[in-house]
């Protein structure tokens, strides 16, 4: 029977360092997704993704086993493309967000995921481009990595209501820049 | 090969040359507990300030200021001890970002979180003012001292002066006013007229506590309002001024600090 990733990781942490390269195995297509689409712009994906694992490895010893490891993992990674995003300083950071004071209560998880993720072709990948990274990361975490709102709000930090939010208007502005892109207004 | 197995081998050549080591345990458990120690407290800074604030506010006879209509209000706006209600703003934000690490706080919305700390502040602040400790802390200020600042703190927020107005006992009555004494021993001259207000209707005498709401004339107070102080709720700061006139000096008339 395969071992559960919570239960790699219990054996990493108790010595088995080797056991570390399963979880690579396991997580690397998918963060490095997550890193290509979130840093599209960015020549140092790979690095970045490098530097997930790395940090992940170095800090093994702060996972509580109750925990779900892949959460974790993408945790890790959003601040490593977060600092990367700051150190480039080519797209703004806000440091605070109004979206995070109240929330929507209109902003609850979209029943209609799988048909919107069957519209996500290459053209709504790249005019994701195109949108803030606060709007970019939750739409790719969503649609792409498939986490639904909890897992976003625990990956990003941020509010549940506000992970709705940010997926409605980051849907909308998509959709204003595929019209704008099909009639030229 | 592709890119990925390289990236692997990379990552696992580094963790097997040493170059990349796990951080102990005990690292975790040592930065958890600092952790909790900064949450803990700045929950005790503040508690401590807000029930801090309650004792000020309700010995300085704030809290009866707007039973003197607006000018009362007004004089409690200005009087209100600001810097220690902009720490307790500080402490309130510094839990609020301690707090983001942990998902009950960061998943629910920045208000209810802000509004969560804000209720445990007021409860666990009101609830400490309810015990004698600040009571115990003045008196040890006044009588024997409290080393650190403490007594200066103490009785720097005990006036019973403050911005238009200052509380007192009523030493002794004339036909042109009253002599009030404050807890700083000065006595005042506070002459009344037809404009002045008692909003409780309660009868003036000597050895009232009472709130002057006043504005500064020649020599004295043209009072504006007097609220008197139920006996049996007087704030403990003003326990201090007994009922009984003491040897009293001439040193009135004067205007009183604050105005």
């Amino acid at each position: 029977m395969e071992k559960s990733d919570e239960e790699i990781v219990i054996a990493v942490q108790n010595g088995e360092s080797e056991a570390f390269g399963l979880l690579i195995s396991r997580y690397e297509k998918k963060i490095l997704g997550y890193g290509r689409r979130f840093l599209y712009q960015y020549e140092d994906v790979e690095d970045a993704v490098q530097d997930t694992f790395l940090k992940a490895y170095t800090n093994i010893q702060s996972f509580k086993t109750d925990m779900r490891f892949s959460p974790w993992i993408y945790r890790i990674a959003h601040n490593t493309f977060i600092n990367l995003i700051k150190k480039r300083g080519r797209e703004p950071l806000t440091l605070f967000d109004p979206d995070t004071l109240l929330g929507s209560v209109t902003a609850k998880e979209n029943p209609e995921k799988e048909l919107l993720q069957r519209e996500l072709g290459h053209e709504v990948e790249a005019a994701l481009q195109t949108l803030p990274p606060k709007y970019r990361e939750p739409l790719i975490l969503y649609f792409y990595e498939d986490k639904d709102y909890k897992e976003i709000a625990d990956i990003m930090h941020i509010p549940t209501s506000t992970v709705g939010v940010r997926i409605k208007r980051g849907k909308e502005k998509l959709k204003r820049h595929a019209h704008i892109e099909q009639y030229g207004q | 090969m592709d890119n990925n197995s390289d990236l692997q081998k990379n990552i696992l050549k580094k963790i097997e040359s040493g170059d990349v080591l796990q951080k102990s345990r005990w690292y975790f458990v040592l930065k958890g507990c600092a952790y909790g120690l900064g949450v803990m407290l700045s929950l005790l800074i503040v508690t401590f300030f807000t029930s801090f604030v309650v004792f000020v506010t309700r010995g300085q006879g704030l809290l009866l200021l707007p039973d003197l209509g607006i000018r009362g209000v007004g004089s409690l706006l200005l009087s209100i001890p600001w810097i220690l209600i902009l720490i307790i703003i500080v402490f309130i934000i510094v839990l609020e970002l301690l707090g983001r690490h942990f998902a009950f706080v960061y998943r629910k919305p920045l208000v209810y979180s802000i509004l969560g700390i804000i209720l445990v502040t007021v409860f666990a602040g009101g609830a400490l003012a309810a015990t004698p400790l600040h009571e115990k802390m003045y008196d040890r200020a006044m009588e024997r001292g409290i080393p650190f600042g403490g007594s200066e703190f103490y009785k720097q927020y005990s006036k019973s002066e403050f911005r238009g107005g200052f509380a007192g006992v009523i030493r002794s009555i004339t036909e042109e006013g009253l002599q009030i004494e404050t807890l700083s021993g000065d006595v005042f001259f506070v002459s009344t007229s037809t404009k002045t207000r008692y909003p409780k209707n309660a009868e003036l005498k000597e050895g009232s506590h009472v709130v002057v709401l006043g504005k500064k004339e020649k020599g004295g107070v043209e009072a504006l309002g007097i609220r008197t102080i139920d006996r049996a709720n007087l704030p403990h700061i003003m326990k201090r001024l007994k009922d009984q006139n003491p040897k009293q000096e001439e040193r009135f008339p004067r205007t009183p600090r604050g105005f």
